[in-house]
């Protein structure tokens, strides 16, 4: 076995992690370079060349499996930087993608403004042929009013295509068509067709993740099969892959068919991270907590497994391909604190960001931030600020603080920043109960997974909020997206929409429609070079009470026929997944079945960790220094908090089998951990750091 | 610390606590709104969220109410008042209430208003409350919006404060009462549980807040929230200069008759406290437009809300405290018993936030936008021919543009200024799939939207084919004489319109108000008005201009007459000179006019 390479490229760092044959993790981190991330990429993977001594050559010729979680298609979203799109519709409805269905996020806010469309209204063409609610073509396709469109794409120079017609879900022949006239019309266009990207009801949906699609395509082609082309010349033997929304990889030629599929690819494979960590600590109940600069993610692991959400927004823009359920808040370290004109004290959403930073950074910030927060609370080390390569200026932040909140609110510096911190604490926990409360899951019987440089000092904190009862600061946690890339599984998921009453289903028809859906899905990964042995076919219902307008996915039985028997099982899945949800379940009332889904995987072999042996621990041999950290809840200090003589240990020192009371803080070069008055810490067999409530 | 600074912060002795608290509540309130989302069955709420979740406290005052509908907002608070003026002492655990009299607490009688009170320590604390608008509360006319309506007996079933759950368990004596008061029975049940499963999730989790602060901490904070709220709104209206500022707006009319009635409205700026008077509008009418108190008070505080302060700001008690609204009784704004009301929520709602809007404007220029679109759409009903059953569908599709405003276009098609873009329209392809009917088009209708420095939002013409045998169709909108008004030199947008069977022989325009009996293959059409300008055209970008052309959002001749752009030949390139002397041309009339 060779070793195994997961590069993420994220918004300041790309990091890498390579797994060797003994399961032993290297990682290293270079600066991103967004305007070709390709070079960030090889900067990189030198740097781990060089450490294992090999030129580039050899290392790409031994790695046996290369995956790459990359930005591009959320970039080019996120700046407006996509091709130029034209987009095919059913004559009388051009507007659908600029109309939004007439919603406004905020109704209270005259002023918020909605991104402008992708395609602007003259590139948006109607053209005539109608299908109808059953699926029966009512009018026929005009093929020269798709000429005159594609003649005009000409003229504007247009890159991208996007179709979208009327209830394509149910027939497909009108957008067909069209492709094969535009394919003609206008050679080299990228071009997407909803009936393809998501054949699914609701046109504003269908159509608004078409169009991103083609929007990020173009862009994602010329990245993925140049970086790609350039990895083969240069060495690279076995499959490149790219990971998905989904949590899983595609081949990189599939990612850019599916463009839309790649847009949370970075978070999404740091929730496979976190599964993995499920299946090795035998914790079958995780939530993943990831803190960066700007935002706060949380993503819930139910019973080893992700949960999918089918649709969701991304930078304004509604795209409904299966994406793993991460709940986004900006709530990071660059998040500013600020008073309101009536007195109450508020965190974010505003953030300094990196540029210009918090306050003690010295770039330039002059608003005080969570960051700032921390420092002054002595959270992180004033003179180990990313391991000593960075100089901060302490005086200032505690200034900052003094003159924007404390002042005006009438408390000490401290006492402010320990307000910021407690407020920041709280809009984590919500988030955090968003992905669990609000969906069922009790967090009581969950453990959070903390991940990013800063979120481990305020995990404990949002464990008491939310009632759980342990942390696990993984030894990765810097690298946890590009370690989760190795343990993605090849992952296709596809929806067919399949209308079904229970009682009253025709068990044949079902069988039939599920084995054809299953047949295409194996069909496509076998595609994507999965030996046919190692597929797992799962299958999804979309279903929901007679008449009710939004579904619940429940999984059902895989790998047979579908009998009554079975029927009855998902009926009673379905009443207790709606009474979990929603407090209350009607058996007395029909069911309604929308869509069947199918996901096809391709196991991928996953990386046994190196264990090493438990010592009789002896923490003392990592301790470097006392410092004075502000705790609340500890001796005397229990309502209003106070700083606090504590030890502060070198993470790289302590050993499996060390276990440390609260309070104290672990070090290293990148992640700072703040075991909190009443929790209890030991280090596992894996390096990982468990952190346990004591009381 | 300087003595104005020191008075902002006055009031709030916990600001970490009431920071944390308040979040929590709209979390809660949020998250109640997502179960009424999820499992209802009523298009109405499902898809297009036509209701509002609320907690009051202990003392019937809202605290939090984030999730829902502006024509919601406060009003829940007379219905929780309602039903402690009737039981008193005998309101437990387990209880839930139901009303929806306008006059007695609620908005119009669609509008159900469900009630849950949460207990701590065998002690009220607070009361969940879900309002939502059904499709159908009975009436003469399906869906329950009746324009020939002379009183409210005739506009559907009243429901004083009523118990209807004891110990967690439905009353069915007074389900089935309301029940067989509808012409959707089974919908009816089933959405009624959806909102008691809404209050359900926030008993569940207001309990569990209390459990973490304690009732004392917990009740301190909410009256410090109160304080908070109040406190902001105070410094937001010191900051008006002090001043008398009026307003008017007319609705075209009752549906009787085709006199315009007049809304006249003075907003009075003294110090820290605003006095909202109606004096001088029209009576109460025949027709459904009359708007009852509580109603009104909902229209001047969204004014208030959407302009006096920002979005951030608390919706509770506290915050409407500074604002004091004085209507006579007898007035189109504070009818008398039993005077119809039905249209109120829709129509007189526009047109009493427009004329606070454009009293506002006298003081806040820069924060008042031009006039949004009125209603337009109709309810249709029939036996849909796939399944034999009744069906009714409410026109959310079709809607009108909102008003430009300083440094802001308009939204397109964004629906009524009452609602500001919190109904959202359903897909066609769930309409057709829900309902007897094809579409033909729903997109921009061109030159709909009012010229400004920043223009009105378009709206969208819209018109399907209905294949039921004997559809009814009533329309119960308004701005079909009296379009979005434009501000500052903006011109007003376009007048509401419809037909059946526009561009037929048997083409019939339709009135703002009324019901019609269709036949099978007649179609229906509407052309909702766009919002209005916001300062003088001749003033705004010419790039922009040519965008707009270029995206047939306005016409060429528009281009020309209302903005005086001028275009190189058959292009989209704007001739830039000719365009200067144009304008040029413009100014100087303007000048010797004056």
């Amino acid at each position: 076995m060779g070793l195994r390479v997961g590069v993420d490229t994220g918004g300041t760092f790309t990091d890498c992690v390579v797994v060797d044959e003994n399961g032993g993790i290297y990682t290293f981190k270079e600066l991103s370079t967004p305007k070709d991330p390709s070079i960030g990429l090889y900067n990189v993977i030198r740097k781990a060349a060089s450490f294992f001594n090999k030129t580039l050559k050899e290392f790409l010729e031994s790695l046996e499996f290369f995956a790459h979680g990359t930005t591009v298609a959320t970039n080019t979203l996120l700046t407006g930087t996509g091709a130029v799109t034209g987009l095919i519709l059913t004559e009388g409805f051009r507007d659908t993608i600029e109309m939004r269905r007439a919603h406004k996020e905020n109704i209270w806010d005259l002023r918020l403004s909605v991104p402008p469309p992708l395609v602007p209204r003259y590139l948006r063409l109607g053209v005539e042929g109608r299908i109808d609610y059953k699926g029966a073509v009512l009018k026929d396709l005009s093929e020269e009013d798709v000429v005159r469109a594609c003649s005009l794409f000409k003229d504007e120079g247009v890159e991208a295509v996007a179709v979208c017609t009327l209830f394509s879900f149910l027939n497909d022949i009108h957008e067909k068509r069209i492709r094969e006239i535009a394919l003609k019309e206008l050679p080299g266009v990228f071009i997407s067709i909803s009936s393809e990207v998501l054949p699914q009801i609701r046109e504003y949906e269908r159509s608004s993740t078409t169009v991103v699609n083609a929007y990020v395509g173009p862009k994602l082609t010329v990245y993925l099969s140049n970086l790609e082309k350039k990895l083969r010349d240069d060495g690279l033997k076995h499959a490149f892959y790219v990971t998905a929304s989904n949590g899983g990889v595609m081949t990189a030629e599939t990612s850019i068919r599916h463009a839309s599929a790649t847009l949370l690819s970075g978070p999404a494979a740091g929730a496979v991270g976190a599964m993995y960590f499920a299946e090795l600590l035998n914790k079958k109940n995780l939530i993943l907590m990831d803190m960066g600069g700007t935002s706060f993610d949380v993503t819930l692991i139910n019973n080893g497994n992700v949960t999918l959400s089918t649709e969701g927004e991304i930078a304004g823009y509604r795209v409904a391909k299966p994406m793993i359920d991460i709940n986004t808040i900006g709530a990071g370290g660059g998040s500013v604190a600020w008073i309101d004109r009536g007195g109450m004290l508020k965190v974010g959403p505003v953030s300094a960001g990196s540029d210009p930073g918090p306050v003690c950074y010295d770039l330039g910030g002059s608003k005080p931030t969570v960051t700032d927060a921390n420092l002054l609370l002595g959270y992180l080390n004033k003179d180990f600020f990313l391991g000593g390569e960075m100089k901060v200026n302490a005086p200032a932040a505690e200034n900052v603080m003094h003159k924007e909140i404390a002042e005006p609110l009438g408390m000490t510096a401290a006492e402010a920043a320990s307000g910021v911190f407690k407020i920041i604490n709280q809009n984590k926990a919500d988030a955090v109960k968003v992905v669990s409360v609000q969906r069922g899951h009790d967090p009581r019987e969950y453990a959070l997974v903390s991940a990013g440089g800063a979120c481990s000092i305020h995990a404990c904190k949002i464990a008491e909020e939310v009632g759980s009862r342990m942390v696990i600061v993984p030894r990765a946690a810097s690298v946890f997206c590009a370690l989760g890339m190795l343990e993605s599984d090849i992952r296709l998921d596809s929806v067919k929409t399949f209308y079904a009453n229970i009682p009253g289903i025709d068990l044949d028809e079902f069988n039939r429609v599920i084995s054809a859906a299953e047949s295409k899905a194996l069909k496509e990964l076998i595609q994507e070079g999965v030996e046919e042995k190692k597929v797992t076919l799962l299958r999804y219902l979309d279903m929901r009470y007679a008449g009710q307008h939004h579904e619940v996915t429940v999984e059902i039985p895989n790998g047979c026929t579908i009998e009554k028997d079975h029927i009855e099982r998902i009926v009673d899945d379905f009443h207790a997944a709606h009474e979990k949800l929603y407090t209350y379940s009607t058996p007395e009332t029909p069911l309604e079945i929308m869509n069947l889904r199918v996901t096809a995987v391709g196991a991928v072999e996953k990386t046994a960790l190196k264990e090493s042996r438990g010592s009789r621990g002896n923490a003392e041999s990592a301790l470097k220094e006392y410092r004075d950290v502000f705790f609340t809840g500890y001796g005397d200090t229990v309502e209003t908090g106070d700083f606090i003589k504590t030890p502060v240990y070198d993470r790289n020192l302590l050993k499996p089998g060390d276990r440390l009371a609260g309070p104290a803080v672990i070090e290293e070069r990148i992640t700072t951990v703040i075991l909190h008055p009443g929790w209890e810490l030991g280090i596992d067999t894996f390096g990982n750091i468990i952190m346990e409530a004591s009381v | 610390m300087s003595k104005k600074r020191k008075r902002e912060f006055e009031g709030t002795k916990d600001p970490i606590t009431l920071s944390v608290i308040y979040n929590r509540l709209l979390t809660i309130n949020q998250e109640m709104g997502i179960t009424m989302v999820n499992t209802s069955i009523s298009p109405i709420f499902a898809e297009v969220h036509d209701f509002s979740c609320a907690i009051c406290d202990w003392d019937n005052r809202i605290v939090a109410q984030i999730d829902g509908v502006p024509s919601h907002t406060a009003s829940a608070m007379e219905a929780v008042k309602a039903v402690s003026r009737h039981f008193k002492d005998d309101i437990n655990a387990g209880d839930v209430f139901v009303l929806n009299d306008p006059y007695l607490g609620g908005t119009h009688l669609p509008d159900i208003t469900i009630m849950k009170p949460v207990f701590y320590n065998d002690e009220l604390q607070f009361i969940a409350i879900n309002r939502a608008h059904h499709g159908d509360v009975g009436g003469m006319e399906p869906g329950s919006y009746c324009p020939n309506a002379t009183e409210l007996f005739h506009e559907g079933i009243r429901i004083p404060a009523l118990r209807i759950y004891k110990n967690e368990e439905p009353i069915m004596d007074v389900v089935n009462m309301i029940r067989i008061n509808t012409r959707m029975p089974d919908d009816i049940w089933v959405d009624m549980k959806a909102q008691v499963a809404s209050c359900r999730v926030a008993e569940k989790r207001i309990i569990e807040l209390i459990d973490k602060y304690g009732v004392e901490k917990t009740r301190n904070t909410i009256e410090d929230i109160h304080r908070y709220a109040e406190n902001r709104m105070r410094l937001e209206i010191a900051s008006l200069t002090d001043g008398v500022y009026t307003g008017e707006s007319f609705l075209d009319s009752d549906g009787f008759t085709d006199d315009p009635i007049r809304i006249k409205v003075a907003i009075t700026i003294k110090g820290d406290e605003a006095y909202v008077d109606f004096a001088g509008s029209d009576k109460q009418v025949t027709g459904f437009v009359n708007s009852p108190m509580a109603n009104t008070a909902t229209c001047v505080y969204v004014a208030f809300l959407t302009t006096v302060t920002t979005p951030d700001i608390p919706h509770n008690e506290g915050v409407y405290r500074p604002i004091h609204i004085t209507a006579e009784e007898g007035l189109i704004v504070n009818p008398l018993f039993p005077a119809p009301v039905a249209s109120c929520t829709l129509d007189t709602a526009c047109a009493i936030l427009e004329a606070c809007w454009m009293a506002l404007s006298g003081v806040l220029p820069d924060r008042v936008p031009a006039g949004w679109n009125r209603w337009n759409g109709p309810t249709i009903t029939g036996i849909d021919p796939r399944t034999d059953d009744f069906y009714m569908m409410f026109g959310f599709n079709g809607f009108g543009g909102a008003g430009g405003m300083s440094g802001l276009d308009g939204r397109h098609y964004i629906g009524d200024g009452i609602d500001l873009g919190g109904l959202i329209a359903p897909n066609i392809e769930t309409n057709e799939t829900n309902y007897p009917h094809i579409t033909e088009f729903n997109e921009f209708t061109e030159d709909s939207c009012g010229a400004g420095k920043f223009r009105g939002g378009c709206g969208a013409k819209y018109r399907i084919k209905l294949y039921d045998e004997e559809p009814t169709l009533v329309m119960f909108g308004d701005g079909k004489v009296h379009p979005p008004y434009g501000l500052y030199g903006g011109k007003p947008g376009s007048c509401n319109l419809a037909f059946i069977n526009e561009g037929t022989e048997e083409q019939r325009e339709l009135k703002a108000k009324e019901s019609v009996h269709l036949k099978k293959g007649d179609t229906y059409t509407s052309y909702p008005s766009g919002g209005g300008g916001w300062g003088d055209p001749m003033e705004r970008d010419p790039v922009l201009v040519g965008e707009d052309v270029k995206n047939g959002i306005i016409s060429k001749a528009s281009a020309l007459k209302d903005y005086g752009v001028s275009f190189v030949n058959d292009s989209f390139t704007v001739d830039i000179k000719e365009t200067e002397r144009i304008r040029n041309k413009y100014k100087l009339n303007n000048r010797r006019e004056d």
